[in-house]
């Protein structure tokens, strides 16, 4: 039995449910529904708030409430939003109040045949709107699945936080540890909206930045954060052209040999520092075009020592919007992220 | 349209508070009516504007593109604006 394939049927007798109810499975028996019936139009109502069933097939007259006043009390209950509502009337009963939500007439006497395909339809949209929130749901985890895990070492700890704005994420962040382990990589970026379009924008975008940290990794192809940028810029003009969506971005690489921040930004104002003789964050900002403005901008790398910072915060814009601020109206109204890497200094040994 | 006057050939687009993702596609298709409609220049004014994130840029940077940077012009851009705006090195639409 599948969860939420209940219809409810509420005839004038029980012995019309019955009839309806085995025609009903019959006509919808690939969709494994699950009929439940009701004798009385208060047994009816109680048997909705049990069961939350995604259809009420009811008749007009019901001897004890009527078909009209019973529909409009199931679409103000509690998941009664979610239901549908099959009314079987008679030909002589047109006059149909607007306030009663019904969602589709049968008329009487019945053409089985019609309510057979018009149910079939019913029921086939529905599964395919679980089948797209399935695809939703696929996507959500394969995100999921992207994200880094916290390091934690003797000289600095990386942790991040990530709350999509509503399932799916344009934001995309990671980080790791390389190049003999004396430095620590990473990105955030922020692509336009939330959408199974966002996912797509992300998961390519996070391939050319992967891609070009391998090269500036392996001192191959880019020595220079400023050329991995560019790169991804220049990678979506090829192939979105004038259409390409704007992305904001930050890449950066810690060096722990020398004690310095690379960073490169596009179109991220900011990022935040917290030095050790301050328990105050600073902000550090910056000025990079967003990728895709233009499709021969470059993209400046810049660096920062971090002999006396013991914090750094990257984010994307969802999450800097919401700090240090005390009147939000909205308390989250993107997607938000942000990567925290705390540093940790070496004592000298006397 | 909500965000979006028009005024002769240009459609000016104002923003009171937060300019954001989810304003930016109500004034995304207030504009492409517009412009559908005979407009041929895009104004924005921040002057009510409180801040603006990088998909409304975003947008921006389209609608830009779609009309021609000399049919596009902003104004009064000022504080949290001034900032993003300097971030993605668009205070060269200031000129």
């Amino acid at each position: 039995m599948k969860h939420g394939n209940c219809i409810l049927i509420i005839l004038e007798t029980i012995e019309k449910s019955k009839r309806m109810g085995n025609f009903v499975k019959n006509a919808l028996h690939k969709y494994e529904v699950e009929i439940v019936l009701a004798e009385t139009a208060f047994e009816g109502l109680i048997k909705f708030g049990q069961y939350a069933p995604c259809l009420v097939i009811a008749a007009a007259n019901l001897p004890t409430l009527n078909g009209y006043s019973l529909s409009a009390i199931i679409k103000g209950a509690p998941k009664g939003d979610a239901c549908s509502i099959y009314m079987v009337i008679n030909n002589n009963e047109l006059t149909i109040p607007n306030a009663a939500g019904i969602d589709y007439l049968v008329m009487q006497p019945i053409q089985w045949e019609l309510l057979a395909m018009q149910l079939q339809c019913f029921f086939e949209k529905r599964a395919m709107a679980e089948y797209h929130l399935s695809e939703i749901i696929r996507a959500k985890n394969r995100q999921n699945e992207l994200l880094p895990h916290k390091l934690q070492t003797e000289s600095f700890t990386v942790d991040y936080i990530y709350s999509p704005y509503n399932e799916l994420s344009g934001d995309c962040l990671d980080y790791w540890y390389g190049r003999n382990e004396n430095g620590l990589f990473g990105f955030i970026f922020d692509c336009t909206g939330h959408d199974l379009c966002s996912f797509l924008q992300v998961s390519e975008i996070r391939t050319i930045i992967r891609w070009g940290f391998r090269c500036y990794q392996q001192q191959s192809l880019y020595d220079d954060l400023g050329d991995i940028m560019k790169n991804v810029n220049t990678e979506l003009f090829y192939s979105h052209g004038d259409n390409v969506s704007c992305v904001a971005a930050i890449i950066f690489f810690l060096d722990f040999k020398t004690n310095q921040l690379h960073y490169c930004s596009a179109g991220i104002p900011s990022f935040y520092i917290k030095k050790a003789s301050s328990d105050q964050y600073t902000e550090v900002e910056m000025e990079n075009y967003l990728i895709g403005y233009d499709p021969k901008a470059d993209f400046i790398e810049k660096s920062l020592s971090t002999e006396k910072v013991d914090e750094v915060i990257f984010s994307s814009d969802g999450f800097s919007e919401l700090l240090f601020k005390k009147d939000i109206k909205n308390p989250k109204h993107d997607d938000v992220s942000a990567i925290f890497i705390q540093l940790k200094k070496q004592k000298m040994c006397s | 349209m909500k965000y979006v006057k028009i005024n002769g050939p240009a459609a000016v687009v104002t923003v009171v508070g937060a300019y954001d993702f989810v304003i930016s596609t109500s004034v995304k298709d207030d504009l492409s009516n517009a412009l559908n409609n005979g407009c041929t220049k895009v104004e924005v004014n921040f002057e009510h504007t409180s801040s603006i994130d990088s998909a409304a840029m975003g947008d921006l940077i389209q609608i830009r593109r779609r009309v021609g940077p000399e049919n596009f012009a902003v104004k009064n851009i000022q504080g949290e604006v001034l900032k993003s705006f300097k971030g993605a090195r668009l205070t060269e639409w200031l000129r």
